[in-house]
């Protein structure tokens, strides 16, 4: 028979997608490739015994136990600081809720140096924290010693997450039928039995998922326990291994311990999707919100909502804005107070001799913006043209769907550790080590453009297309006339997404690099070390705009589409 | 086979599903493709456009085979369910979307625009929205782009089941309207027999990928080939064979008298509720004078008023019959006559030609 194999533009539509996909799987598997070979061949040959010496050496395993524990512990505070946000959030209208919901987006596009940087400055022994209280309560100690301990990984990670729960929960939770409480309440249940009994067990679902996913982001947490962490008592499993790599030249330990890394981040994958699953089959997702909203009716209730509020604005938004303050103030003088000044800035664009690391602050921005602008301007075409093989398919997941996520699967130091092995078998030049820095953001980047992309594809109905075709134009002229008018919001912000996300990119880049490669965060994290918070401050302020940028065109963007 | 309009014969399985369809439509004709949701009417016609793919079969248009061109080469235009209007165009954009695909100069394309705006009653729409436009002129809209290259077929696929019941009376008149200012073979899905008898020339019925039936409306109202569409188009009593020798009633006065002849099978009859006579008055006799059966102390069990007639469902020996009266019975028990001759006889639910009864001598 003869089969109709152009008729549906099948082939077409089997072909466009082959060079991301082979682009993607060479840039995925080649540097896992090298990780994995050092990690099973040494000089005698294949060997598991090094992977065997490694997970059972009782350094590890204090490793191992401490990354698990601080990921615990993170995620319940963040869960703690969260939840009663979310329920206020999902049942009261009060002032601010819309500005604390575009607030929470934030942690989605800042970079984890910033908030390293940010909470040095805000929480640290001469930071806006301290000196505030020193002010008002007349003290001459700095009363909160929290950095460069346990505690400031832990709240760290909670500054840096509790809003990804907030927003998760309470969408979710905004969405849920309100009927069912009032039908509880109206069979007998008070208010608090209501909640245990009807609205948590529902709940629970996102909740879950939520924090599964707060979990696999502090497993995989890298600066902030690099800096913050402040030293070899508390590292895990991703500072370890840039440790043994970098530090102490061992990349086979370093490959070997990222097979754990990795083997845990797939079952949490694992685990994150079928949760996900789960959340989609509980409950019918009701399309209007609940219709119940009401202000808080109570003093105290009014009074919990402002504290809510305030408190989170000042968490979420004090280390950045103490971040840009702080780029402004320099001393004149040893002595002197601090004052307005423009000297990081002029040091940072060379227009003054710039002392230590802050010379290399102009090289780095220049760097870090090609680099970004190469890997947007990649990503773009490679996440849009598996977008669109992906849309024809009939099944929900498709393996392609699969593949494009599949870099998520590896943190991006493993990655960055992949492509420094790469780098060290072939000794190129430094066009070399620039050009791996871009492919490792590339791979890091193109499952957050995809993801971006691919909602909104979905969203164009199928029937748009077929119009098209019964119309007369073929797949091409649809595709130019129907599908990219209609996606341009989508590729702008995939765009700009990924721009940022090279801007930004510090794990990676730091595993990777030699000393000669400078990039905007790797300079950052320089200062820092060296103490130049104020010139880090100046640079993180860099850092800041791109990601309001981000910021406003993805919420911009949110009520950009066209109304169907 | 005619090679004026539409013969098509079409093959294709999935997973849970084949599809095997045969029919034809005249040139010019309006045909109706109805069925039960999950019939595969909608599968017909992407597979008519091209859309999913063939396993076999044929598709002849206007003489010619075009079951092997992709889609945008048939010239066959859809008007989707939602009207996929392209968000990002206004309505002459949209209208001339086809025309500047097939390079139809500018002038002609603002003509023919303004030419088609105007069959669909949207005079000097040109530079609206789609998103500006109400469900109606959204489905006027959708017409107008579908019909602007001239297509040899037009396919409608429940292009009014997302409007409310006034509308869609009114737009299936002007669908109907703009068919025979067209003269353009149509197919139009549905799945409302109301809508598919009032607006077609020709009804195919479809059911669990087959086409049960194929005719114009009365004749499918009236003599549905199998059970199935006689349920389906329509209400109506189904009672097994075996009641008619206690039912069945020869009155004196006519001539031929109807005997009962005992067949082997699953036998069933049918009858349709306005066939049903309702008699409330137990001390008057049915006012039938040919041979009927009568169906005596049927026990009301609902009337409603429909209007312009009441509908009741009665039951009799466990049997429910449903039957329209111009009246509201008095009393809970009422006798019912239904005609010999209006009753249909089904084996199998298949229906068999001849009527179950005979009149004696035959």
């Amino acid at each position: 028979m003869r089969k109709a194999k152009n008729l549906q533009y099948k082939r077409f539509y089997r072909m466009v997608p082959l060079p991301s996909v082979v682009v993607l799987l060479l840039l995925f598997f080649v540097p896992l490739f090298f990780t994995l070979s050092s990690a099973f061949v040494t000089e005698e040959g294949l060997t598991f015994l090094r992977v065997l010496e490694v997970f059972t050496d009782s350094y590890t395993v204090k490793i191992m136990l401490f990354t698990l524990l601080q990921a615990t512990l993170s995620t319940l505070f963040s869960l703690l600081v969260a939840l009663p946000g979310a329920y206020l959030i999902a049942t009261y209208s009060f002032r601010g809720k819309r500005l604390i919901l575009a607030l929470s987006a934030i942690p989605f596009v800042i970079p984890s140096i910033l908030v390293v940087l940010g909470f040095v400055i805000f929480f640290g022994n001469n930071g806006f924290l301290n000196s505030l209280l020193m002010s008002v309560f007349n003290l001459s100690e700095p009363p909160l010693k929290i950095l460069y301990s346990f505690k400031a990984i832990i709240l760290a990670h909670t500054f840096y997450n509790f809003p990804i729960i907030m927003s998760l929960v309470s969408s979710y939770w905004e969405h849920l039928d309100a009927n069912c409480e009032a039908a509880s309440q109206t069979l007998g249940a008070n208010k608090v039995q209501t909640f245990l009994k009807v609205t948590l067990p529902r709940l629970l679902p996102a909740i879950i998922s939520a924090a599964s996913l707060v979990f696999l982001f502090c497993f995989n947490s890298f600066a902030i326990i690099l800096v913050l962490g402040g030293g070899p008592q508390y590292t895990t499993m991703e500072v370890e291994i840039y440790r043994q790599a970098r530090m102490l030249g061992n990349s086979g330990v370093a490959a070997a311990l990222s097979l754990f890394s990795i083997l845990t981040t797939v079952l949490l994958l694992l685990w994150y999707n079928a949760s996900q699953r789960r959340l989609a089959r509980s409950e019918t997702y009701q399309n209007s919100k609940r219709m119940i909203e009401k202000r808080p009716a109570s003093l105290l209730g009014k009074l919990l909502a402002l504290l809510y509020t305030l408190s989170s604005f000042l968490f979420i938004l004090g280390p950045i804005a103490s971040v840009v303050i702080r780029s402004f103030m320099a001393s004149t003088s040893r002595s002197a107070a601090e004052s307005f000044s423009l000297k990081w800035y002029r040091q940072l664009l060379s227009l003054e001799r710039a002392t230590g690391h802050m010379g290399s602050a102009l090289g780095a921005l220049t760097n870090s913006t090609l680099i970004a602008l190469l890997v947007a301007l990649c990503t773009v075409p490679v996440a849009l043209s598996m977008c669109i093989a992906i849309r024809r398919r009939e099944t929900k997941q498709s393996y392609l769907e699969l593949l494009g996520m599949l870099p998520m699967t590896v943190s991006s130091v493993i990655i960055g550790l992949g492509y420094y092995l790469i780098s060290a078998r072939i000794r190129g030049g430094l066009t070399l080590s620039y050009v791996l820095v871009v492919l490792a953001h590339l791979v890091i980047a193109i499952p957050f453009v995809l993801r971006t992309i691919l909602p909104e594809y979905r969203k164009i109905p199928l029937s748009y297309m077929h119009s098209s075709l019964t119309l007369g134009a073929g797949p091409i002229k649809t595709f130019l006339q129907i599908e990219l008018p209609l996606l341009k919001g989508a590729i702008f912000t995939g765009a700009i997404f990924a721009f940022a996300l090279s801007m930004g990119e510090f794990n990676a880049t730091l595993t990777l690099a030699n000393s000669s490669i400078t990039t905007l965060p790797i300079v950052m994290y320089r200062l820092i070390g060296s103490y130049n918070f104020q010139g880090a401050c100046a640079l993180g302020t860099i850092l800041i705009g791109v990601c309001t940028i981000v910021f406003i065109v993805s919420e911009f963007a949110k009520g950009g589409s066209y109304g169907r | 086979m005619a090679d004026n309009g539409l013969t098509c014969s079409l093959k294709a399985s999935y997973k849970d599903f084949t599809l095997d369809a045969q029919f034809s439509v005249q040139a010019g004709e309006l045909a109706c493709i109805i069925g039960p949701s999950g019939c595969g009417k909608s599968t017909t016609l992407q597979l008519i456009a091209g859309l999913l793919p063939q396993e076999g079969g044929s598709l002849l248009l206007n003489g010619q085979d075009i079951g092997q061109k992709p889609v945008h080469q048939r010239r066959i235009a859809m008007v989707f369910q939602d009207y996929a209007l392209f968000p990002h165009m206004n309505v002459e954009q949209n209208i001339s979307y086809a025309l500047k695909i097939r390079k139809l100069g500018r002038a002609k394309r603002k003509e023919r625009v303004a030419r088609l705006l105007s069959l669909v009653a949207l005079e000097g729409y040109q530079k609206r929205r789609s998103q500006e436009l109400s469900g109606g002129e959204r489905q006027r809209v959708a017409l107008a782009r579908a019909l602007a290259s001239e297509p040899q077929l037009l396919l409608l696929d429940e292009p009014l089941s997302a409007l409310d019941a006034k509308l869609r009376k009114h737009l299936r008149e002007e669908i109907r309207r703009i068919h025979d200012e067209t003269g353009i073979t149509t197919v139009y899905v549905t799945h409302d027999q109301e809508e598919a008898l009032s607006i077609a020339d020709r009804i195919i019925v479809m059911h669990a990928g087959r086409v049960m039936q194929e005719g114009k409306g009365e004749d499918i109202y009236h003599n549905p080939s199998s059970l199935f569409v006689a349920t389906f188009m329509g209400e109506g009593t189904t009672l097994p064979y075996s009641i008619i020798p206690k039912t069945l009633v020869n009155p004196g006065s006519s001539s031929e008298p109807v005997v009962f002849k005992p067949l082997e099978g699953k036998h069933t009859i049918f009858f349709r509720p306005e066939h049903v006579l309702v008699q409330d008055d137990r001390n008057l006799p049915l006012a039938e004078y040919m041979p009927h059966l009568s169906f005596k102390q049927a026990e009301v069990q609902s009337c409603e008023f429909q209007g312009d007639h009441y509908r009741l469902a009665c039951s009799w020996e466990g049997h429910t019959i449903l039957c329209h009266s111009s009246y509201r019975p008095k009393t809970q028990m009422v006798t019912l006559g239904v005609r010999v001759n209006r009753i249909r006889e089904y084996v199998n639910g298949e229906s068999i030609a001849k009527l179950p009864l005979s009149p004696v001598g035959e």
